[in-house]
């Protein structure tokens, strides 16, 4: 940890320094400033003290804490040095060095004047704040029908807020707002908790036995989570955005029976989360996610609309330049960035065993983090072949690339090449800029209606059969959508949304036993109902074709019920689910439903058929 | 001729013997001179002796240099008293155990002496620290236009004329404590009361007994803080830790077990800060202000002033001699600022089996100040570097000081160019967060205000102002507190309560029986922060880490397993922000919003900061 001691020496210097050439020492520790990445607490799904995050920032650090560099106090030295007298450095008593969120320079008045300047100019670009804010609402259907990842208009906006302060259209579920540097991870949340009884441990002896309550904290509330990496024209935002949010629904009590035992608490909570990194224009807002399912009140989708803003003074530009090759820090880090891939959750019903961290297992640990990735060498090949290709190699020691230590680059040319440059970012940053949105459904149709539609929507399905099966759900007409979750995220990279709710039960007991005593030892489960949509999408050049990597999942539950273990007198709770889940590799054509999985199940004597579309969509974010 | 030489020669030799000046042999008492300063910790208050806080009553700790050693006194003497005398034999100087031994003329004796008084009198310097602890009307605060940090005289009036008027306010503690430059002391107003804190149980064949804990309630006030007096006598750097900690009371809980008897559970309120700041001598700072639980919505303001005391005169070195020894204290430019993160409200424990209680996190860094070296180097760099080349002339480093030898012009350079030096800690920034409550129609009134980049600053001061007026809109709490540059240091502005949070069992042939674990939960609002000058004297940047947390207290829960007894719920309702931004200096900035849910309660909440930064003068 630094501890700049502000202005120290300066003055001092200043008197005991040779003639003509200052110290100065200024005080740079805002621009070299350490960035603490600060992990979200993970509700709902995630559950309590969630490892599973494995996420490229903020892992496998003590609280949730690591730091990075705004902008390495070598490289600014660097920079100043490679723009500001160049080449009067070297020469005695001349210098300028980095300590401790301070530069110390030595030279003459003039030049200390354009050190200055040259540090308002930096410090104009580097005082910036990103600000996130999410609006979650829940909507009636036909209130917001737009892909995900969609920069929504003013009038969507106002529609949505409308609708969310009309209790027959939708209401506004909470408002969450958090503030970071540029690449900085980090969050908001209101959360309540609540400790309850969970489960017991059973500890037994000759003609003895007692149960040590184990103790839980059910969590609950909302999080936003968020990393945030401006473009270099400050026009995008890349966010890798972590929502969840957990409702309790109940706190139930069960008597597992059994001599020993005593009263279990039971939390069922509604839980939601999206994990995805998309791109959203400065000052815009899109959205995040949108699922619903049958268990949702009305049918109501919840919709996590996020809008970026940056805040700060406007840009400097440098100054005119003495000599013709100028330096300029070049903020590539919303191309090197990398989007990890989010693995979405496994619903349906968990056991909980011995020494489980609880249920906080429901999602498949993540299986990869490496996402699309432009390495910082590409980009250098890139800017030298297109870019005055061949002129890098014949001047080298006159012109430059060099990549600083937080991936931003700094390119020594003259001023139009670095202006052909900043183009070449540009065009690079728009093509990450695509993103793509997937919809998915899950609609349930009675066996007179699957027959009926059975040939329109095998193969390719046209527009007015798609119109029809959906009207035909909204009205009851031998058809029900079960579920609809969309989520946008970069292409090729995965991502996922869910919704659901988690109920605890108690699943099984085990044993334990010794002379003259015995008891039940309860084993805990959760079993997670709801949907997810989980998808790696990958748009196929200009075809206007996307490869799916699907993992979407519906799983619709029945009430927790109990069952008698008689000889013990004990009791164990169960539930029937229905679990319809698709693992495939498709090539859809953008914009067009797509049938990609079909179930059948049986509730009550009465059979339907479950069919899941999807629906993906490639959004040019500019 | 050559025998008028050998006369002459034999009279001049007669001559100088009768004028040999009369040597004595003298011993100095300079113990006081070289002892090791002492450092004395504070005690813990509060629950902290529950959540294993920082110390017993009274625990000391590492001790600090001593002022001078006594090999620096020998070195010095010898170089700056007639230095060609100590090649006589018969001229001798030896330290010995706090004591110096010294044969010299009569006259050097003076000369030794006076620089012996010089010294005492510069380390008899005390540095007084004031604390007075009010608690104030919020109209009577804000009335009074203090913030954290410098107060002006009208303002530490108007906050004295607010403690002085029953209606408005009132003084609840007055601390003072006195301390050696560099020497941590502490003051403390506290009172004890015992209560059985928890029962431990020993168990057998066919038998179980309880046996009590007693714990044992510190409430009161603790001022303990490591003054460092600058160079120019001007300001003091101060590590400063203070807490106020109010009993609520002790509530009897009888967990109904055959075995347990009853439990007695301690709440009280808190008002704590820990941080370094550089305040002028005489002067009056806000050192932290927020809410005490217990008194309706008054808040308790902590007023700091140091005063130094000791003997005054100058601190020259009488020598005449061309190059002489001085000693420089640097401790104010050296000594290094911790960090000191708040406490976690976060209910910890349940799945991953760790215990709920609270505890704080331990201080993260310890700062690295500019070393003596760095100076030392520094130094040498800028005055007269051509003559460190000599070897006589030379730099070292005592404890806190640092040592010269050089020729007197050049010392006096040195001491102006640490002088120069000094208001290297100049300015101190004082920071005030409020987190504010909406219900649904206070929010979206006011949601287009507070949505978007940059939130107007007027339309948070309408925020503010609106929930000091009630209605939809209200105050949750808030914190003021003041720190230096780049420092993470907190506030906590609440209370902590102990509950049975659950049991362990103690099994053993035919008996078993239940322990009762003991939890406590710390609630309020913790400002934690780190803010940095941007350099641009217009703006700063914040590292935040600011938490509420909100709790209605324990309820009682019988689980009816057998032998186990009944135990506490807790609810929680936390609002949290971690984030890093750049603010305006002196300008409310919105940090960040959430609605929350809890206890089925919508509200949508906010938290506002602003940090100011002033000079230290």
């Amino acid at each position: 940890m630094k501890r700049t001691l502000t202005f120290f020496l300066a003055v001092a210097c200043t008197a005991a320094a040779e003639e003509k050439s200052l110290m100065h020492m200024y005080n740079v520790s805002a621009l070299t400033v350490k960035i603490t990445n600060f992990r979200g607490r993970e509700l709902g799904f995630g559950g309590l003290s969630d490892g599973s995050d494995m996420g490229a920032i903020g892992i496998g650090t003590s609280g949730g804490e690591e730091e990075g560099t705004a902008i390495p106090g070598e490289d600014l030295k660097l920079l100043i040095s490679q723009n500001v007298a160049v080449g009067t450095w070297d020469s005695p008593p001349h210098s300028i060095e980095y300590y401790n969120g301070s530069l110390i320079v030595v030279h003459t008045p003039a030049v200390h004047e354009l050190v200055k300047k040259f540090l308002e100019v930096l410090r104009s670009r580097a005082y910036k704040t990103v600000i996130i804010e999410a609006d979650v609402v829940e909507l009636a259907p036909g209130v917001l029908e737009t892909a995900a990842g969609t920069v929504l208009t003013e009038e969507q906006l106002k529609a949505v807020d409308a609708a969310a302060s009309d209790p027959a259209r939708g209401r506004r579920l909470a408002t969450l707002r958090a503030c970071g540097l540029n690449t900085q991870r980090f969050n908001a949340s209101a959360r309540g908790q609540e400790s309850h009884v969970r489960d017991y441990d059973i500890e037994i002896a000759q003609h003895a036995a007692i149960a040590d309550p184990v103790i839980g904290i059910a969590e609950t509330g909302y999080t936003l989570d968020v990393l945030p990496t401006v473009s270099l024209d400050e026009s995008l935002i890349l966010l890798t955005a972590r929502f969840s949010c957990g409702e309790s629904v109940a706190m139930r009590e069960f008597q597992p029976g059994g001599t020993y035992l005593g009263t279990i608490e039971q939390p069922d909570q509604a839980a939601a989360r999206t994990r995805t990194t998309l791109v959203i224009p400065a000052g815009k807002s899109a959205v995040l996610s949108s699922a619903g399912y049958s268990g949702t009140a009305k049918g109501w989708a919840q919709v996590v609309i996020l809008r970026a803003s940056i805040a700060g003074e406007a840009s400097l530009p440098f100054p005119a330049a003495a000599k013709p090759v100028q330096c300029r820090l070049l903020d590539t880090r919303a191309i090197l960035t990398r989007a990890p891939d989010f693995p979405g959750p496994r619903l349906g019903g968990i056991h909980v065993g011995e020494g489980s961290s609880g249920p906080t297992t429901t999602f498949v640990p993540p299986e990869s983090e490496t996402g699309v990735l432009v390495t910082p060498e590409q980009l250098e090949t890139m800017i030298k072949q297109n870019v005055t290709a061949g002129a890098w190699l014949e001047r080298e020691g006159e012109v430059a690339i060099a990549l600083t230590g937080n991936q931003q680059l700094i390119v020594c040319h003259e001023a139009v090449v670095l202006a052909q440059v900043e183009a070449l970012l540009g065009r690079l940053m728009a093509s990450r800029s695509r993103i793509v949105s997937v919809d998915s459904w899950v609609v349930a149709l009675d066996p007179t209606a699957w027959r009926e539609r059975r040939t329109a929507l095998s193969g390719e399905i046209a527009e007015a059969a798609w119109a029809e099966l959906l009207d035909a759900a909204a009205k009851g007409n031998g058809a029900r959508v079960v579920g609809r979750a969309s989520a946008a995220g970069l292409n090729g990279t995965r991502f996922h949304t869910a919704r659901g709710v988690m109920h605890s039960l108690v699943m099984d007991h085990d044993v334990e036993i010794a002379e003259s005593a015995s008891s039940l030892d309860p084993v805990g489960g959760v079993v997670a109902e709801g949907i997810s949509l989980d998808v790696t999408p990958a748009s196929v050049g200009d075809s206007g074709q996307i490869q799916l990597d699907l993992r979407p999942t519906v799983v619709i539950g029945g009430e927790p019920k109990e069952f008698l273990l008689k000889d013990k007198l004990g009791k164990v709770q169960g539930t029937s689910l229905a679990d319809f889940g698709v693992r495939t590799q498709m090539l859809v054509d953008a914009g067009k439903p797509a049938l990609v999985g079909i179930g059948s199940r049986e509730d009550g004597g009465k059979s339907e058929v479950l069919l899941m579309f999807v629906k993906a969509t490639i959004i040019d974010v500019k | 001729m050559k025998r008028c030489l050998v006369v002459f020669l034999a009279c001049a030799a007669a001559a100088r013997a009768q004028e040999e000046p009369e040597r004595i042999s003298r011993a100095y008492d300079i113990r006081f001179l070289t002892q090791e300063v002492e450092n004395f910790k504070g005690p813990a208050v509060g629950l902290d002796e529950v959540a294993g806080g920082d110390g017993a009553y009274g625990s000391e700790d590492e001790n600090g240099p001593a002022p001078v050693t006594g090999e620096f006194l020998v070195a010095a003497i010898t170089t700056n008293f007639d230095e060609d005398s100590w090649s006589d034999e018969r001229n001798t100087l030896q330290y010995d155990s706090g004591v110096l031994y010294v044969t010299q003329t009569k006259e050097n004796h003076e000369k030794i002496q006076k620089y012996i008084d010089m010294l005492r009198r510069r380390f008899s310097r005390r540095i007084i620290v004031e604390a007075e602890v009010l608690l104030l009307a919020p109209e009577a605060f804000a009335a009074s236009g203090a913030l954290p940090g410098l107060l002006t005289a009208e303002q530490d009036k108007a906050l004295h004329d607010a403690a002085a008027d029953p209606a408005r306010g009132r003084l609840l503690t007055l601390l003072r404590a006195v301390a050696m430059n560099g020497q941590r002391v502490f003051a403390a107003d506290l009172s004890e009361k015992s209560y059985v804190r928890d029962y431990d149980v020993e168990i057998a064949q066919d038998q179980a007994i309880a046996d009590p804990c007693q714990g044992n309630l510190v409430t009161g006030a603790v001022l303990d803080v490591r003054p460092i007096l600058a160079n120019d006598l001007g300001t003091v750097l101060m590590d400063t830790r203070f807490k106020l900690a109010r009993p609520r009371g002790i509530a009897p809980f009888d967990p109904a077990t055959a075995t347990l008897g009853t439990l007695e559970l301690p709440s009280h309120d808190v008002l704590r800060t820990r941080t370094t700041l550089s305040i002028p001598l005489g002067r009056s700072v806000l050192l932290c202000a927020g809410p005490i639980a217990g008194e309706k919505d008054w808040l308790g303001a902590v007023l700091l002033r140091p005063t130094l005391t000791g003997q005054s005169g100058t601190d020259e070195t009488a020598s005449t001699e061309k190059r002489q020894m001085r000693m420089f204290d640097v401790s104010s430019l050296t000594a290094g600022v911790k960090d000191f993160p708040g406490p976690s409200l976060e209910m910890s424990g349940g799945y991953d089996g760790a215990d709920p209680s609270t505890s704080f996190s331990p201080p993260q860094d310890e700062g690295s100040s500019l070393s003596p070296e760095q100076l030392i180097e520094a130094i040498q760099d800028n005055v007269a570097p051509e003559s460190w080349k000599n070897a006589r002339n030379r730099l070292s480093i005592m404890g806190d000081q640092i040592v010269v030898v050089q020729s007197p012009a050049v010392l006096e350079e040195i001491a102006k160019f640490i002088a120069v030096a000094a208001p290297a800690r100049n300015r101190i920034i004082g920071v005030e967060t409020v987190f504010v409550a909406m219900d649904d129609a206070a929010w979206n009134a006011r949601r287009a205000s507070l949505s978007g980049a940059s939130p107007a600053e007027e339309g948070l001061k309408d925020l503010l102002a609106a929930a000091l007026k009630g209605g939809g809109t209200r105050i949750l709490t808030s914190a003021r507190g003041v720190c230096m540059s780049d420092q993470r240091f907190h506030v906590w502005a609440g209370g902590e309560f102990a509950y049975v949070q659950d049991y362990d069992v103690e099994i053993a042939e035919k008996a078993a029986a239940s322990d009762p674990v003991i939890g406590l939960l710390t609630t309020g609002c913790v400002l934690d922060i780190r803010p940095t000058l941007a350099g641009d004297g217009k703006r700063l940047h914040l590292e935040l880490r600011p938490a509420y947390n909100a709790s209605p207290g324990p309820e009682t829960f019988d689980p009816k397993a057998v032998n186990i007894g009944k135990l506490h719920k807790i609810r929680a309702s936390i609002f949290a922000v971690q984030a890093q931004m750049y603010v305006t200096d002196g300008a409310w900035a919105l940090a960040g919003v959430a609605t929350s849910g809890a206890g089925g309660k919508r509200e949508t909440l906010a938290m506002v900061v602003r940090a100011r930064s002033m000079e230290v003068k």
